[in-house]
């Protein structure tokens, strides 16, 4: 599936997000320090850093969720600020081209059943209603929810509501999608299931965004890491040079000093190992 | 508190969902105009939160337990614009899901506690906490005091609506067709039992979650949440008790005014042709009128307006809309209707309300 | 209690509407919060099953029960409620509804509470006796058909309340309002907050059920009372914190206050005719019953 570009966007083919000096700071707390970087269009970032580092935060302000509170954020070349997002084709535009998935599915759940969660995002948009029941029927085959599409969506397991989330998302076929902890709290068949997602997208001309703790999967799913500390952006690698550095993973509390990491001590030890888990799922 | 259906006939029922609308009309445009996006997911949860309140069984003192409704939280957090709203919605699942406090009795139920209730209680919490600092004692004894009142309010308007049911609906034997006790009887009966145990759970659980949100969340109490642009909300104007207040009293008279019909006899100078003409009525008035004799003949005048009432009704009309009591119930809904009508036009011809901001964000924990 | 469809302790099934008295408050509330779920899972399947009612648009039983509850309500003879009655009896019987679930649901609650409200009525209203009873009783002939008034009449709407629920898919019956002009925003709301209901719910069942596996014997009143402030305090913030993430995710995917709806519903000609012979028959029963 290619990435389809609205019209309305300028060609430049510069980098599709850059961030400069971007602070973001909540009653006494920095959860973001002078942020400054750029996100090439087409890659495939892990943002790496432990619980409260700032990863999420980031990409709520990528997706214009909360305004920085210092510093600014461009996306396409243009200034994305909540002014810019009050006129409602520039806001359409934004919401369609850049998707995100949250952490936890319930709270991107909050339609009475699948159908009507999945075709949510269109119906906002404003696409015609033939075109939505055609696109949610295609959606609802690809993620196999087929036999769960006319229930509630809380009577779903986490995998299922996992899925649907996503498909709520990727229906509208954005060219970022931003996901935050995509595998935290699910059983190993539905985290093979994601993982084979982010996998099959290198390559499509999506930009992904992930943030993640888990050191394991981030060989596969990412092109390049940004490791996160207190807020401040301290490295900048290649995975694999990340998971070389045993001290960058230790200062950065990725990993405990007196111990190593389940996976990253097995990853080291049987490089080929944890592909093994990924297929045949 | 919750009425079911069948204890209201379906006229009283239709009258007061003509009475509720308003309230709800005005209500769901002003929080959407203040908070735009935020709204929708708010109010939901909060009425979520709500229902799920009322499924407590909190112990009180003296062994027994109690419901408490969250009417008062709902208020102190949302404000009354969005606690009627939430409060509303609560008990419109809760009709549906268990038919408990039916559909038809929504309407009613809806004034009483939606409405009633959240007005008293913004209006008490506002009137004792004062300006007083967010974490001082005195919110938590406003939050009981405004549980208490929103209750005891509610409770009085149902009382009432059940206890004119049996006067104004019977069948030709006397029977109550509705709720069957009189006012006499359904008023001290569930102001008992309010005033005692359901008020008592309502203030307790309130104060109790005051208490708590100022250790915790003490953002949530600056008054009303429906602040401008996201930002925790700003201290409410002076004119807030003058004018909303007024609104909640307004609907208070207006289901009251049956209460007249308790008291024996007539007004001084509300006598009809019947009593003018009467020997022993004309008695009795010339008694209160300081001993002023009363002219002969009914003055012709008077003749033709008591037939104002009655006349338009065509003759197959049911017999219960020509009987006086209804008439009454029907002048003070019209009357209040006009004033309430005339209220909310003027406010929006005044474009009182304020557009909400951009998509405004509150802080991530 | 929510993930995996339907597995629910046997103890919430076996006893849908009675709760004894004298119990611990804690026990009491975890049992109406199982309540709930249990009922909204009762109607889930009911309204799967494939009787008569589940057959028609939702929007068509909206009008037609309402008209029979208003009728109902309207109703001043015996007979003509009694008939309703029957009909809602008969209409339950064709949808696969089984009689001795709606007693225990509903049709006992309803008479139990009843009977206790309206009760005193019986010795309260003056009158002459009624007819076959012991004068000693005190009972009038006018307070008993009063109280019976209401019973049968609390009973018969009770009945088309139910029949509507749980013969209609909790979905449809609110995609029904928007058709019935009900605003959209306010069907939005009901449907997020039935859906967020039982995330609320389970969040409650959870606290309290960890706080009672912690206790030995029941609590005393005064902590008790504090458990409930803390409880309802911690659901405060959930339901606070839970609202502002879902705003965000609306936000995320385009929403901009406006709430839409796609319109499943579709009227066949039998909804019509179903439309057409409920009110019918409720204008006849108003008419025979006024």
């Amino acid at each position: 599936m290619t990435a389809s570009m609205s019209t309305t966007t300028s060609p430049s083919r510069g980098p599709l997000f850059e961030l400069r000096e971007v602070n973001y700071r909540y009653e006494e707390i920095v959860a973001i320090d002078s942020c400054s970087l750029v996100l090439e269009r087409g890659t495939r970032v892990a943002l790496l850093g432990a619980n409260g580092s700032g990863k999420s935060t980031l990409l709520l302000l990528l997706d214009a969720l909360q305004p920085p509170s210092a510093g600014s954020i461009r996306f396409d070349g243009k200034e994305l600020t909540p002014a810019a997002l009050l006129d409602e084709r520039t806001n359409h535009d934004f919401r369609r081209r850049v998707g995100f998935v949250f952490q936890n599915p319930e709270v991107q759940l909050f339609n009475p059943t699948v159908r009507d969660e999945i075709a949510f995002g269109p119906l906002q948009l404003g696409w015609p209603a033939d075109r939505i029941r055609d696109e949610v029927e295609r959606m609802v085959d690809r993620m196999q929810l087929r036999a769960v599409v006319e229930r509630p969506t809380f009577r779903l397991s986490m995998g299922e509501k996992k899925r649907v989330a996503i498909a709520s998302v990727l229906i509208l076929d954005p060219e970022v999608i931003l996901l935050d902890e995509p595998t935290a709290g699910l059983d190993p068949r539905s985290q093979s299931g994601v993982i084979d997602l982010l996998v099959a997208w290198k390559g499509s001309g999506r930009t992904v965004v992930v943030a993640t703790h888990d050191l394991g999967v981030i060989e596969e799913i990412a092109d390049r890491c940004l490791v996160f500390q207190e807020g401040r952006l301290v490295a900048d690698r290649t995975p694999a040079e990340v998971l070389a550095d045993l001290d960058l993973l230790t200062r950065t509390g990725l990993v405990h000093s007196h111990q190593h990491s389940h996976r990253s001590g097995l990853h080291h030890a049987h490089p080929h190992l944890h592909r093994h888990e990924h297929d045949g799922s | 508190m919750h009425i079911p259906d069948g204890y209201l006939s379906p006229s009283t029922c239709a009258a007061l969902y003509a009475a509720v609308m308003p309230f709800w009309a005005v209500a769901l445009r002003r929080v959407k105009a203040l908070l735009v996006t935020r709204f929708v997911p708010l109010i939901s949860l909060f009425a979520a939160f709500s229902f799920v309140i009322m499924m407590f069984n909190l112990p009180l003192p003296g062994g027994t337990t109690g419901h408490a409704v969250g009417i008062a939280m709902a208020a102190i957090v949302l404000g009354p614009w969005g606690a009627t709203i939430a409060i509303s919605v609560a008990l419109a699942i809760q009709a549906l899901l268990f038919g408990d406090g039916g559909i038809l009795a929504l309407g009613a139920n809806c004034f009483n506690m939606a409405v009633a209730g959240s007005w008293t209680a913004a209006a008490v919490y506002r009137l004792v906490a004062g300006r007083s600092p967010i974490d001082a004692r005195r919110r938590v004894v406003a939050g009981g005091l405004a549980g208490y009142a929103a209750i005891n309010v509610a409770a009085l308007l149902t009382a009432c609506e059940l206890g004119i049911q049996p006067m104004l609906f019977h069948d030709a034997s006397g029977a109550a067709l509705y709720a069957p006790y009189p006012l006499g009887v359904a008023l001290p009966a569930m102001m008992l039992g309010h005033l005692t145990f359901a008020g008592l759970a309502e203030a307790l659980l309130t104060a109790g979650v005051v208490r708590y949100l100022q250790q915790s969340e003490r953002g949530l109490l600056d008054f009303g949440m429906l602040g401008d642009s996201g930002n925790h909300a700003s201290r409410p104007s002076p004119a807030f008790v003058s004018s909303r207040g007024l609104w909640a009293l307004l609907g208070l008279l207006l289901v009251l005014s049956p209460l007249g019909l308790l008291a024996a006899g007539s007004a001084w100078a509300e006598w009809s042709p019947a009593e003018l003409a009467d020997p022993a009525a004309r008695g009795a008035i010339a008694a209160a009128s300081g001993g002023v004799a009363l002219p002969v003949a009914t003055p012709s005048g008077l003749v033709r307006l008591a037939a104002v009432w009655t006349a338009p009704l065509p003759d197959y009309a049911p017999a219960f809309l020509r009987s006086a009591a209804m008439g009454y119930l029907v002048s003070a809904l019209v009357g209040v209707g006009i004033i309430v009508l005339s209220g909310v036009g003027l406010q929006v011809v005044l474009g009182r309300t304020r557009r909400g901001g951009p998509p405004a964000v509150l802080p991530q924990r | 209690m929510t993930g995996e469809p339907a597995k629910l302790p046997a103890a919430a099934v076996a006893s849908p509407g009675f709760r004894l008295a004298g119990r611990a408050p804690i026990e009491r509330t975890l049992e109406e919060l199982l309540r709930v779920a249990e009922r909204s899972l009762y109607a889930e399947e009911t309204s799967r099953r494939g009787g008569l009612l589940q057959v028609f648009d939702a929007r068509a039983k909206w009008i037609g029960f309402v008209g029979f509850a208003v009728a109902a309500g309207l109703a001043r003879t015996f007979a003509v409620l009694g008939a309703l009655f029957a009909g809602a009896l008969v209409l339950a019987l064709l949808s696969r509804l089984r009689l001795r679930e709606l007693a225990l649901r509903a049709w006992l609650p309803a008479l139990l509470f009843t009977a206790l409200v309206g009760g005193p009525a019986l010795f309260l209203t003056p009158g002459p006796p009624a007819p076959g009873l012991p004068v000693a009783l005190g009972i009038s002939a006018i307070g008993a058909r009063s109280v019976g008034f209401l019973l049968l009449r609390v009973e018969t709407i009770t009945s088309f309340t139910l029949l509507l629920v749980l013969t209609t898919p909790w979905a449809r019956l609110l995609a029904a309002l928007r058709s019935l002009r009900v605003p959209a925003t306010v069907v939005v709301i009901l449907g997020m907050t039935y859906r967020f209901l039982f995330l609320l719910l389970k969040s409650a069942h959870d606290l309290f059920l960890a706080r009672r596996s912690r206790a030995v014997g029941t609590l005393p009143p005064r902590q008790a009372r504090q458990l409930f402030s803390r409880t309802t305090g911690v659901l405060l913030s959930k339901t606070v914190n839970t609202s502002q993430q879902v705003y965000l995710a609306m936000v995320a995917r385009g929403f901009t206050g406006d709430a839409r709806l796609l319109d499943p519903l579709a009227m066949h000609g039998r909804d019509w005719f179903a439309v057409a012979a409920s009110l019918a028959v409720s204008g006849v029963a108003i008419w025979a019953g006024r």
